[in-house]
């Protein structure tokens, strides 16, 4: 059992409390999600469990926490390391050995063990995370979602009968983030294992979670309950409650069957509500016939790193105001084709054309001033002093003058522009995100490629670069989006491309392709699979 | 995969290989010495399916440059002059001769086969391996160390990825100014990545271990050891007392061991990976061995110092031992362990059967 009574706190320095007045209890073998908008707590109610707050962070910590029992305030999180396993954001940042075995023994090390007990907890883990045929192998050989499952068998080694995680799930692909899922559960059951996660995409976990916490950062407390009840009172929706509230159904759906169940048990036939219309497959006219000139022209393209190609046989052409969405499993080469569009890796075969012009002539800054490439770590671009200055650099470094390219209307655009002055790493993710956005975009470029945009963004940011990105279609800029967040590609796209091992292997409008994509379809083109409607609003419109 | 030798193996093949290169500047015998590690390097890069380059060779071509061309601007003596640059320079004005590149060479391949050695070692040995070799008393500090050895690789790439997304926004290295894009993001980031790992650590309990504090007469004898090592060093300076000198300071020194032997016992420690050692390892051992205490055997005795070689006063041919060159191969020793694939799934220092160890 965890348990908070009256909990506040405030990190040094800081005038707000992050924490106000939290009262909850997480009963044993539960599995709890936190969720609520950025900076509104989650995370520091996480580390509170453990003691990390306030013994690693310093701040003020008022009220009781129990955790089993013990109270990690008092106790500090190397005592509780033995009670709590906790596995942070990026796994990779988190490991100390270079070797899958090695790295699960180090907690086990650290208590001094005996031998025999720890080769017996590191097999455990091993089979109970499906780990056993990579006991040997080197961390950075392996996939994105062998390394959460890694950094989950690290911190279950040492038995602990409480489990916190930071965001699991937001680095995997739809079918690894089900895996990882399900083998927490397992866990959970086995081990009778208390888990605790903070998570933005909820409509991954809610069909798992035995418990929901929402902070919203405003007012002081947090509610907590059955996710059902809890989800009727909150503003942030993923998809299937959104079409239930929507609805006005009397029990929300948390899985797609559910869903589907509820769609004939309950009267809540949707032809009652709307008209059973079917959305066209295809893909809109002017992309069809090509009206629109294409401006990344991309044929028979291959390439990799050392011996082997990473992508082969790549062709295709991106247009003018058109949002292509790109997505497939962890490795399939998504990254590399962007990397390649911006000649930050050179191809070993084929050809790009940007503007008719191919771009093996030309020099990356070159290129990036008629295509903006925002990587999937913003903070790599930000450096000045103030956003302005940002983008003024950009400016400079391509001998561009703020006259002929004003960066205030692209602040402005942003919706950023109280932030002109502002320090751009003091800013919250949404905000450095958009902060990076126009650093890249203040050329106004033909083309902008996005990778993972919505990495460590909260609902309401998310809305509001679907909203920026549809903004700039109307100034005819081609965008590329990378993405595993199959629910913004849903909002955003006019064509989806779907790679895996190197190739493409869809390619077509949103409805056609997500019909063939299994877990990679968003949750209403699963639940309607013959109505071709992808996001909530379709539905409700039925269009 | 990591191939089946012994840390203990390995480190004697550094040690003699570093006895081996300090003690000769015979570039025959160098150059030969600098073949057996890249033998050694490929053969590792191979068997661990390595997807990085081997940097060693293009490596030592900068080193012999540099130190060949360094010597030869600052040493000016020799017979053999290739050119004369004008007095009025300071410092490098004078005779550049043959005889200064060649011996800058031989500094630069001597240094080049020291960092290959430590390279082969580095790439065979896991972190594991490295933290076990400093005394278990000080394990934090050998995490501590193995995490600043990883730290670097990391840095390097992240240096890799800010590069890339500064040259997106049109950036390009023309001054010392256009490094600052580079270096900020890239100090705040390894911020950053330290604090995450510190975090990291703390919660999984790092050096939560209660922490013996030495006691007084452990610090005495502390004093003593390094009161006998000062004054050995001092009688062997003053010349009169050299061997007084010399058991003064193989006291100080087998005191400070057993200091550190005794501090390790009071530290609990267990290691999850216990090494098992192997007929190879021992041949290892012998064949790295061989390689400098061949060199006492009479076949050599009988050569006026069979491993200097020098360029002044005027070049000369350097000799060649074949007795010297065969002990010399002995340093490709661990490819007897390398020949062999290791099972995929186990490491050999964990037994097949986890449920029944070998304790």
């Amino acid at each position: 059992m965890i348990r908070f009574q009256e909990v506040s706190f405030g990190y040094p320095g800081m005038d707000r409390l992050v924490l106000e007045e939290i009262t909850l209890s997480i009963p044993t073998g539960a599995l709890a999600l936190i969720a609520g908008p950025s900076g509104s707590g989650k995370s520091t109610l996480l580390r509170c469990v453990n003691g990390l707050v306030p013994h690693f962070s310093g701040g003020t910590l008022s009220g009781k926490i129990e955790a089993n029992g013990l109270n990690p305030a008092e106790l500090g999180p190397q005592s509780m390391s033995r009670h709590v396993g906790c596995v942070f954001q990026d796994p990779e940042s988190q490991f100390v050995m270079d070797q899958v075995e090695d790295e699960i023994a180090f907690t086990l090390e650290n208590a001094a063990l005996p031998r025999q007990i720890m080769v017996e907890r590191v097999k455990e883990v091993l089979d109970a995370l499906g780990l056993l045929h990579l006991r040997s192998r080197r961390l950075d050989s392996l996939s994105g979602g062998e390394r959460q499952r890694v950094a989950i068998a690290s911190a279950i080694a040492f038995q602990p009968s409480i489990l916190l995680l930071d965001e699991p799930t937001s680095q995997l692909d739809p079918e690894a983030a089900e895996d990882l899922l399900e083998h927490l559960v397992e866990l959970k059951e086995k081990l009778r294992l208390t888990i605790v996660l903070v998570e933005h995409r909820m409509e991954r976990i809610l069909p798992f979670t035995d418990l929901l916490i929402y902070l919203d950062g405003k007012t002081p407390g947090a509610i907590f309950g059955p996710p059902r009840e809890i989800l009727a009172q909150i503003p942030q929706n993923p998809p299937l409650i959104a079409l239930a509230k929507g609805l006005n159904w009397k029990t929300l759906p948390l899985t797609i069957e559910e869903a589907a169940r509820l769609l004939k048990s309950e009267g809540n036939n949707l032809s009652s509500y709307s008209p059973m219309s079917q959305r066209p497959a295809e893909l809109p006219d002017q992309l069809e016939s090509n009206k629109l000139p294409a401006v990344v022209e991309i044929r028979d393209l291959a390439a990799g790193y050392k011996r082997e190609n990473v992508i082969q046989d790549i062709d295709l052409d991106i247009f003018r105001g058109e949002t292509l969405v790109l997505i497939g499993p962890n490795g399939a080469g998504k990254s590399t084709l962007l990397r390649c569009l911006a000649g930050l890796t050179r191809p070993r075969q084929g050809s790009i054309r940007l503007l008719r012009r191919e771009i093996s002539e030309l020099e990356v800054a070159e290129i990036c001033t008629q295509l903006g490439y925002l990587p999937q770590d913003p903070n790599a671009l930000l450096f000045a002093d103030s956003v302005m200055e940002e983008f003024l650099i950009s400016l400079r470094n391509h001998g561009l003058s703020p006259q002929d390219y004003p960066p205030g209307e692209l602040l402005s655009h942003l919706g950023i522009a109280h932030l002109a002055d502002a320090y751009p790493r003091d800013l919250s993710a949404g905000e450095r995100q958009r902060t990076a956005m126009g650093a890249v975009t203040v050329t106004q470029p033909a083309v902008l490629l996005l990778d993972e945009p919505t990495r460590g963004l909260d609902y309401e940011a998310k809305i509001s670069l679907v909203e920026l990105i549809k903004s700039w279609k109307t100034n005819q800029m081609a965008v590329l989006v990378v993405t595993h967040d199959i629910e913004l590609a849903a909002m955003l796209a006019d064509r989806v491309v779907m790679m895996e091992a190197g190739k493409i292997i869809l390619d077509g409008s949103p409805q056609q392709v997500f019909s063939h994509t299994g877990p990679f379809a968003p949750q209403m083109a699963q639940l309607f699979p013959d109505r071709n409607w992808l996001t909530v609003s379709e539905v409700l419109s039925g269009q | 995969m990591t191939p089946q030798i012994h840390t203990w193996a390995w480190i004697t093949w550094l040690v003699s290989a570093t006895i081996l290169i300090s003690r000769t500047r015979n570039p025959l015998y160098l150059t030969l010495i600098f073949f057996v590690i890249y033998i050694l390097a490929v053969r590792l890069n191979r068997v661990m399916d390595n997807q990085r380059p081997i940097l060693i060779i293009r490596l030592a071509v900068s080193f012999i440059l540099f130190s060949a061309i360094l010597n030869a601007l600052f040493a000016h003596y020799g017979s053999t002059i290739l050119f004369h640059i004008p007095d009025a320079f300071p410092i490098i004005g004078g005779v550049i001769t043959l005889e200064g590149f060649i011996f800058g060479a031989i500094n630069g391949l001597v240094l080049a086969c020291i960092f290959g050695a430590f390279s082969v070692v580095s790439m065979a040995l896991p972190t594991r391996s490295i933290i076990r070799l400093l005394p278990r008393a000080y394990y934090p500090a050998a995490v501590v160390l193995s995490i600043a050895m990883t730290f670097l690789p990391s840095t390097l790439r992240q240096f890799n990825q800010i590069r890339e997304a500064q040259a997106v926004r049109g950036h390009r290295m023309r001054g010392i100014k256009d490094w600052l894009p580079l270096v900020m993001p890239l100090l705040i980031g390894g911020l950053e990545r330290a604090f995450n790992l510190s975090e990291s650590m703390t919660a999984r309990g790092f050096s939560s271990r209660l922490e013996v504090r030495p006691t007084a007469y452990r610090q005495v004898i502390a004093l003593i050891s390094l009161a006998a090592l000062l004054g050995g060093w001092l009688l062997r300076l003053q010349g009169e007392f050299r061997t007084a000198g010399a058991i003064l300071i193989f006291a100080g020194g087998a005191l400070i061991g057993w200091l550190i032997w005794r501090s390790g016992r009071a530290s609990p420690a267990t290691t999850y990976r216990r090494e098992r050692w192997f007929a190879t390892d021992s041949l290892i051992v012998l064949c790295a061995s061989l390689t400098w205490v061949a060199h006492f055997f009479p076949i050599f005795v009988s050569i006026t110092n069979p491993l200097s070689f020098s360029p002044y006063p005027s070049l000369a041919l350097p000799e060649f031992n074949p007795w010297i060159g065969l002990s010399i191969l002995g340093l490709l020793g661990p490819l007897v362990a390398m020949h062999q694939e290791v099972t995929p799934s186990l490491d050999r220092n964990i037994p097949a059967n986890p449920e029944t160890p070998a304790l």
